[in-house]
């Protein structure tokens, strides 16, 4: 049987020829202290000891990356994601080890890459163009596309140095999805911008993929990678700890996320340190820890993964918890905050009579079904808890854990906080009605 | 890398030597009022300054022109041609490599093409005032020929600068002295080597020196030579000299560019 099933996956293997590929796959950088910056320096300090110590970003990584898929990069700050992007845009060189990238590249490294100041935003498409190869003839077809795609309007014609940091982005993601790139690389930028441009670029996203453009995504947003990739590589300290299927690499780094958090909870414990830090930064957990939310998801009406749940239409709040012994009749609850600070409500399953019941040790997860998000597009900070029946002893409590971004729906409100899901009705005429007592 | 990948890199990546070239080009006098006037003023005050001080004040008598006529100012625009060219080079390279590092570490592409592109548009000054030099020339009657070799000699007075603008441009990410030390070289060499005074005011011995000699040989009056020769003099430069002009811009133009070459993926972690 174990020999029947490699060979599938070997043929399988033999079939998807990998557009991006690495073999153990390792970069250094010398870090200077005291590098002599002047031609004096260097002569003057030539006999002492020059301090350079080697940074290793990059440590023994293999990985194949797909044709056409969608491949995620996580991983804590200073993993190497970024690293092994600019390794395979080719800006830099790899240290040892073999990276083969087979298709014309385009980076979106950092906000508005490859821009120069002082160019009109049209004088750096087509200095972008220029860059990949893409001839002058292409670039004619693609530019209007472009300066629509951006939506900045006049501005395409003054020095891009004058625009705010939104146009910026929205001309440096347009310019990297709009030169018909095979293999798109991705650090971090979707995350900036309003709701309405995520959105599109999602959708953009979605739509070069289909046209079987490969993308590799670095990113810190868990459902946002779990929601969009097919496989998932997950650093750590420049070393490849997993690569696969998305959703199951995913759950590997939080687990060793929330095992490194309750490590630092229990060295804590011992000695309390009290970090000022604004409201919003809160992020306090506390519980005896028999079981514990571990992830949160959010799903739409179809029951599908949606990272930007909209306002006006079905959400789904799946709490997945972990437990380590069995409990009984747990109440699970959870506390909604908008960015602000402001406390918008607090559902919790005791208030409705939900009887958990027994929870056996291991994974699950529950879900809170919301028909109809009254909430408006914004930021909002979901705090979980699970406690026993009578709300005195906290198995878990996580203080703010989860960001929750809601964009537009169809939800016709714009301004304040919630959709009061009321109905506007006609006006009735009415001269001897009695104001203050409507039933006279 | 063999010819075949070098013709092939260069096919692929000539639309951006262009976009770096016409880049420079538009952004340089953007702002100014009178615009490319500027790049022939500056020359001309040089021209009216050295003219009033070398052939007024110190009575440095140029040779005679093609024509039988001495005109110093012609003399000098001659020589200022190849030596802004040469110069231009140089000093360029450092900033031109420095203008590109925001850009070298967001996004791939080779860093030799901004370095070709500016090289280009200066190329295409030093054609705009080598063109106002034959309009000159033309005026005063002292065209020939031979002044058909003055593109050849600026081509290979710039490649000549090039070569060296490679090995100045690597230096100067390393130690920012460079642009210093260059900056007073060149100023020195200017004045050292025959441009704004004819030859023949330099004794032929001092010190026990043959120091005319010296400067004679000099690579650099070696192209102005050849500018003078065919441009002023109207005379052919000699085979001998074309082999030197040819020797000194081919060997040094290889050299810097296996120099840069070799480090060139190194640049975009060092800018």
């Amino acid at each position: 049987m174990a020999i029947f099933c490699s060979k599938i996956n070997a043929a399988e293997r033999g079939h998807v020829n990998p557009i991006i590929s690495a073999q153990q796959l390792s970069k250094h950088y010398r870090v200077h202290r005291g590098r002599p910056d002047s031609l004096k320096e260097a002569v003057v300090r030539r006999e002492k000891h020059r301090t350079s110590s080697e940074f290793w970003a990059l440590k023994d990584v293999s990985l194949d990356i797909k044709k056409g898929s969608f491949f995620g990069l996580i991983g804590h700050n200073g993993s190497g994601k970024t690293t092994l992007l600019k390794l395979m845009a080719g800006i830099h060189n790899p240290s040892s080890g073999e990276l083969k990238v087979n298709g014309r590249v385009s980076a979106l490294l950092e906000l508005g890459s490859g821009f120069h100041p002082e160019l009109s935003g049209r004088e750096n498409i087509y200095l972008n163009g220029a860059i990949l190869g893409l001839t002058r003839k292409e670039m004619d077809l693609a530019v209007n596309e472009i300066i629509e795609f951006s939506d900045i309007g006049e501005f395409i014609d003054a020095p891009v140095k004058i625009l705010s940091s939104g146009m910026y982005v929205r001309l440096g993601f347009a310019v990297a999805v709009h030169v018909a790139p095979e293999i798109l690389l991705i650090d971090e930028v979707i995350a900036v911008g309003d709701e309405a441009f995520q959105r599109k670029c999602l959708e953009h996203l979605y739509e070069l993929r289909r046209t079987g453009t490969t993308i590799v995504l670095v990113s810190h947003s868990l459902p946002l990678v779990e929601g969009l990739c097919d496989e998932v590589g997950w650093l750590d300290h420049g070393a490849l700890m997993q690569s696969g299927e998305a959703t199951e690499v995913c759950w590997a780094y939080l687990d060793s996320v929330n095992a490194q958090e309750a490590e630092k909870l229990r060295d804590e414990e011992d000695d309390p340190v009290h970090t000022d830090t604004s409201l919003t930064e809160i992020e306090v957990r506390r519980g005896s820890g028999e079981i514990r939310i571990f992830h949160v998801d959010y799903l739409d009406g179809q029951w599908l993964a949606n990272p930007l749940p909209s306002s006006g239409d079905t959400l789904v709040i799946r709490l997945w918890y972990e437990a380590e012994t069995s409990v009984e009749n747990p109440v699970f609850a959870m506390k909604i905050h908008h960015a602000t600070g402001v406390h918008l409500a607090s559902p919790n399953s005791a208030l409705q009579q939900l009887e958990t019941g027994s929870i056996a040790a291991g994974r699950g997860y529950v879900d809170f079904i919301i028909d109809k998000l009254a909430l408006l597009a914004g930021d909002y900070l979901l705090s979980t808890s699970i406690t026993d029946p009578d709300r005195m002893h906290v198995h878990d409590a996580w203080e703010r854990s989860h960001s929750l971004r809601i964009v537009p729906g169809s939800s016709p409100e714009r301004e304040g906080l919630a959709d009061l899901l009321g109905k506007w009705q006609p006006p009735v005429p009415h001269e001897k009605g009695s104001p203050g007592h409507p039933n006279r | 890398m063999n010819l075949a990948a070098a013709l092939t890199s260069a096919n692929r990546y000539a639309p951006l030597v262009r976009n770096f070239a016409g880049r420079e080009l538009k952004a340089r006098y953007k702002r100014s009022l009178l615009g490319w006037t500027w790049s022939l003023l500056s020359p001309m005050s040089t021209i009216l300054v050295y003219s009033l001080v070398f052939s007024v004040f110190f009575r440095a008598a140029p040779p005679a022109a093609g024509n039988g006529s001495q005109n110093f100012a012609v003399f000098l625009f001659t020589g200022l041609v190849v030596w802004l060219l040469f110069a231009g080079m140089i000093n360029g390279s450092m900033g031109w490599l420095i203008a590109i590092g925001d850009l070298r570490r967001k996004v791939f592409f080779p860093p030799e093409t901004a370095i070709f592109g500016s090289a280009l548009a200066l190329a295409v000054q030093s054609a705009i005032e080598a063109g106002v030099l034959v309009v000159v020339m033309l005026f005063i009657g002292n065209l020939g020929p031979t002044t058909l070799a003055l593109p050849l000699v600026l081509v290979l007075a710039g490649f000549f600068g090039l070569g060296i603008g490679f090995f100045v441009c690597v230096l100067n990410t390393h130690y920012r002295d460079m642009q210093y030390l260059v900056g007073i070289v060149l100023n020195a060499v200017f004045f050292l080597v025959p441009i704004v005074y004819p030859l023949g005011i330099i004794p032929e011995r001092h010190w026990g020196l043959p120091i005319r000699k010296i400067v004679e040989l000099n690579p650099i009056n070696q192209f102005v030579t050849a500018a003078r020769e065919s441009a002023y003099l109207l005379q052919w430069p000699s085979i001998s000299r074309w082999f030197a002009l040819l020797g000194y811009s081919l060997a040094v133009f290889a050299l810097g560019w296996r120099f840069f070459a070799r480090r060139s993926m190194q640049l975009s972690e060092d800018m």
